[in-house]
């Protein structure tokens, strides 16, 4: 899905595999440490980039759907896990502890996070690309998946036309879910939605009906198959002709990179690599650390004294506060810079 | 030494019994602009896939030898082959491999290994020579037809080969993108200096563009001249391609050939034949009445009455004999509006149609009366509402205002057999099973015919479409224009009263076409068969039907039988009209400017 351009999303504009990255490790630590401070960094970060880059009604409508998987995994924990030294009372005869409702929210907001990130991570890395960066990587994947992305959305559209045609002869009958559209394959999914779900007409039609039997219907279906089968076989004959005329299957065979390391992409790498270096040096340090379980411990490693154990604390909350604010503050420099310049105009 | 020499060139298909290529000779410079022509099976894919190793079929028979730049074709490497010979294949998308524009121009390239940087220095200079910024950061499923042939001529083009090889590129665009595509050939050919070999079926745009025309006929070549001396080849060889030429040709050797200069060089062009025609008529007229004015360009159907009709065109209104001599019928607006005399057989009132909520409006208010027993064609643009007109008709998009009204008596609801069919435009969607026997078998029993009715019926319609040497064939193992035929064979075996038709002349051959609208009138006489057609074809519409409508921003703008329909246009009209305009009033097809010609010359 392309990025909205009416939004300021400056941060899209930076190398993909800056993006790529910067997901990849604020998911991973957001993932593997249930540490509060971090999760509470990573959940308002995650918050102001989605508001930020999908709106408030996106976002809100997004929270309203989480808000109840939250309060479930929040919920869920401390009904079955009954571990924690702080009994807070009964439930069934089962102990309700403080430790265990204290993971739960953890876990919540972990959930919570991550689907935040992954919805900002659509807005800014679109698949073309993912594939750009992959395609430099596993060459021969990249281009796989390339041409199956392309397929899909082929045989999709492909499909469509072949009942409207079986149905303008007479072949296939109306009134099975499909509705026909030319061009586009946006509503794709939903017409697929709509097709496996039996539509409610049928329940409530009466037994005599002009639907044809089913022996029929599934005839008719299968050769709308059986069609696209052999449509997909010879266009696939052409596509291979194609490759082969230009050269695919050559030894030596490069990788366009469409993307450029500029300049800007170097010094948000080393701010970002600075950053990630102090958190990775606090959690495997166990410096920063947090145990749920049978108590609950925060920030409890390695015998260092008092003072660098605060030092290196506070760094890595600093840096990772940091790094999830990063793009929302870098797309909002970009704005001001953008208002700015357009002043002086 | 010419650039690309074929030396007695022969090949045959495995298992086939004739050959497909027969003792071809002959020579092309570099920076030639060669079109090829033929009717559909002629050869013409068969030598365009001899001129590139990598996409040469395996044949039992071989014989001569083709040379590229004085070596011969069989010692070009892989990478050579890739780079310096370029193909485009007739359908657009299948030839596309990535899935965004900027990857498929890039796509050439990293085969051949070349640095990411020179990659983009490449496709820059090909989006920016093609004009394709617009759309080079989109998917390319999102293109139209038009745009996906572009893409593939500039995706090959950024290789930068020397020879360029055109497989019919446009038989599946519409007019406005293929004159696009052509014109971008042109392009190449004139600004690079690429040598281009296309095969076309219609001829109409690309021979004036061409240096030379080449004409296959059964694997043999039956004539190769220039554009302005090709017709008097075809013609000296009795060649049924003749009536494929561009209209300004044909006009040029039906008026010269009762007197001389048949040697003379035709024109190609509408601006050419202007030219022509004009002098033309003023020495006719000088001849006739000295002194006398030449003839004044007030054109009657401004006035209301229209000039004359030649015989094709009172064979067409009616009679079902095609003889060439008929009486000159004058028409008219009102003799022609049979709204006071028949019930029409199908209604559209104001009819409102979209796609999806938040979409726009496709139909806004079409109002569409087809009567029976009439050909009625539907020609505009694209993306005007013509096909989702057809599938409204069909009742397979329902309208969300608006009436479509059918005479019940005449016409029962539905589509399927005995009552509305649709041929969609790609005939192959049609085909599930094995063979075309078993699929024209399939059909037979949706019309409720007898055992024995059903193979009398079968028979009939396999001669009448011409499909009898392809009954153990793949459906999807025939040309284009055969596939064409059995489809139309199997929505003829339905027995429809509604014959709804999608685009049905694309990527049919003239020959075909002729006896397809005779096919159309034969069902429309014998068996009271209603058609209305989807059309690009304005020359066909011209030609054939008997009302012509013109489908403009999702409303009806005029209808009215060709005569006076395309009289009354100027550029969205038949080649012979934009000829005649202002010289001879209401032509509008080649046998009317003879005609007109002739009375010019013999003034009652």
């Amino acid at each position: 899905m392309p990025a909205d351009s009416s939004r300021a999303n400056a941060f899209a504009t930076l190398h993909p595999a800056l993006s790529i990255g910067y997901f990849v490790f604020v998911i991973g630590v957001t993932v593997f440490t249930a540490h509060p401070v971090l999760l509470a960094c990573s959940v308002l970060g995650a918050l102001l980039l989605s508001l930020q880059l999908r709106g408030l009604r996106a976002t809100a409508k997004l929270l309203v759907g989480l808000a109840g998987l939250a309060l479930f995994a929040a919920a869920i924990n401390p009904l079955f896990n009954h571990q924690g030294v702080t009994i807070l009372g009964y439930i069934d005869g089962n102990p309700l502890t403080r430790e265990a409702l204290l993971y739960g929210v953890a876990l919540a907001a972990m959930l919570v996070a991550v689907l935040l990130w992954f919805s900002c991570y659509n807005q800014v890395v679109t698949h073309e690309k993912f594939l750009a960066v992959f395609g430099r990587v596993a060459p021969a994947l990249a281009l796989t998946t390339s041409m199956a992305l392309r397929f899909a959305g082929r045989y999709l559209r492909q499909l469509k036309t072949i009942t409207a045609a079986q149905r303008g002869l007479g072949r296939v009958r109306q009134g099975d879910g499909y509705t026909v559209r030319q061009g586009d394959g946006s509503s794709v999914l939903s017409e697929i939605r709509q097709k496996n779900r039996p539509p409610v007409s049928q329940c409530t039609r009466p037994p005599v009906s002009d639907r044809p039997p089913v022996s029929l219907r599934l005839r008719s279906g299968f050769a709308v198959l059986s069609i696209l089968t052999s449509w997909a076989l010879e266009s696939a004959l052409d596509t291979a002709d194609s490759m082969h005329a230009r050269g695919y299957g050559l030894p030596g065979r490069s990788a366009y990179q469409p993307f450029r390391f500029s300049a800007r992409d170097a010094g948000a790498l080393a701010l970002m690599l600075a950053c990630a270096a102090v958190v990775i040096v606090a959690l495997t340090s166990t410096v920063v650390s947090a145990q749920y379980l049978p108590a609950f411990l925060l920030n409890q490693g390695a015998g260092l004294p008092g003072a660098v154990r605060g030092a290196i604390t506070a760094g890595a909350y600093g840096a990772f506060g940091l790094l999830c604010l990063a793009p929302t503050l870098f797309n909002l420099q970009e704005e001001v810079a953008w208002r700015i310049s357009r002043s002086t105009i | 030494m010419a650039y690309l020499a074929l030396d007695h060139l022969g090949f045959r298909y495995p298992d086939a019994t004739v050959p497909a290529l027969d003792d071809l000779t002959l020579d092309i410079d570099a920076g030639a602009f060669v079109v090829l022509c033929g009717t559909s099976g002629c050869g013409k894919t068969t030598l365009l896939r001899q001129l590139k190793p990598s996409l040469t079929p395996a044949g039992d028979h071989r014989a001569g030898q083709i040379r590229l730049a004085s070596r011969p074709l069989t010692e070009l490497s892989a990478r050579e082959d890739a780079s310096q010979i370029g193909f485009i294949a007739q359908d657009p998308d299948s030839q596309i491999v990535t899935d965004q524009v900027y990857h498929e121009l890039a796509f050439g390239l990293e085969n051949l290994g070349v640095p990411s940087d020179e990659i983009r220095l490449r496709v820059a200079e090909m989006a920016s020579f093609f004009g394709i910024q617009e759309w080079f950061d989109q998917p390319c499923n999102a293109l139209s037809g038009g745009q996906k042939q572009l893409l593939n001529l500039a995706a090959i083009m950024t290789g930068s080969p020397a020879l360029l090889l055109c497989d019919e590129p446009t038989s599946q665009l519409d007019p406005i993108a293929a004159a696009h595509f052509l014109a971008a050939l042109k392009k190449i050919n004139d600004e690079i200096g690429t040598t281009v070999i296309v095969s076309e079926q219609r001829l109409e745009e690309v021979v004036p563009c061409a240096d030379r025309v080449l004409v296959l006929e059964n694997g043999r070549l039956v004539a190769d001249a220039a554009p302005e001396c090709i017709g008097a080849k075809l013609l000296a060889a009795g060649s049924p391609m003749f009536a494929a030429l561009p209209t300004p040709i044909r006009l040029f050797y039906r008026l010269e050939s009762e007197q001389a200069g048949v040697g003379a060089p035709a024109p190609t062009t509408v601006r050419a034949a202007r030219t022509y025609l004009q002098e033309k008529l003023q020495t006719s007229n000088n001849r006739q009445q000295p002194g006398h004015p030449t003839h004044q360009s007030q054109d009657p159907v401004a006035t209301g009455q229209t000039g004359f009709c030649d015989g094709a065109c009172a064979a067409r209104s009616r009679s079902a004999q095609n003889d060439k001599k008929g009486s000159l019928a004058s028409l008219h607006y009102a003799q022609n509006d049979r709204k006071s005399s028949l019930t029409p057989l199908l209604s559209l009132h104001e009819v409102w149609f979209r796609y999806e909520r938040n979409s726009p409006d496709v139909l806004r208010g079409l109002a569409l009366d087809v009567y029976p027993g009439e050909l009625t064609a539907i020609v505009g643009g694209n993306a005007t509402g013509k096909t989702t007109t057809l599938n409204v008709i069909a009742g397979l998009l329902k309208p969300y205002r608006g009436r479509v009204k059918r005479d019940p008596r005449a016409l029962p609801a539905g589509t399927g057999a005995g009552a509305t069919v649709l041929l969609p435009q790609d005939p192959r969607l049609l085909f599930t099973h094995k063979t075309v026997r078993e699929e024209l078998e399939a059909t037979l029993p949706l019309a409720g015919a007898s055992k024995q009715e059903r193979a009398g019926r079968l028979a009939e319609v396999t001669r009448r479409c011409e499909i009898a040497g392809l009954l153990d064939r793949h459906p999807f193992d025939v040309s284009g224009g055969e596939a064409q035929r059995i489809a139309l064979a199997d929505v003829l075996l339905a027995r429809p009263r509604l014959l709804l038709l999608d685009e049905p002349t694309k990527g049919m051959d003239a020959a075909f076409k002729r006896r397809f609208a005779e096919l159309l009138r034969t069902l429309i006489a014998t068996e009271g068969l209603t058609v209305v057609m989807v059309s690009h074809d304005i020359e066909f519409c011209a030609r054939h039907a008997d009302r012509c409508v013109l489908c403009f921003n999702g409303e009806i703008t005029a209808s009215a039988p060709p005569r006076p329909f395309f009289a009354n246009l100027c550029y969205y009209t038949t080649a012979a009209r934009r000829i005649s305009r202002g010289l001879l009033p209401g032509a509008i097809t080649t046998g009317d400017i003879v005609a007109g010609a002739q009375k010019e010359s013999r003034p009652a």
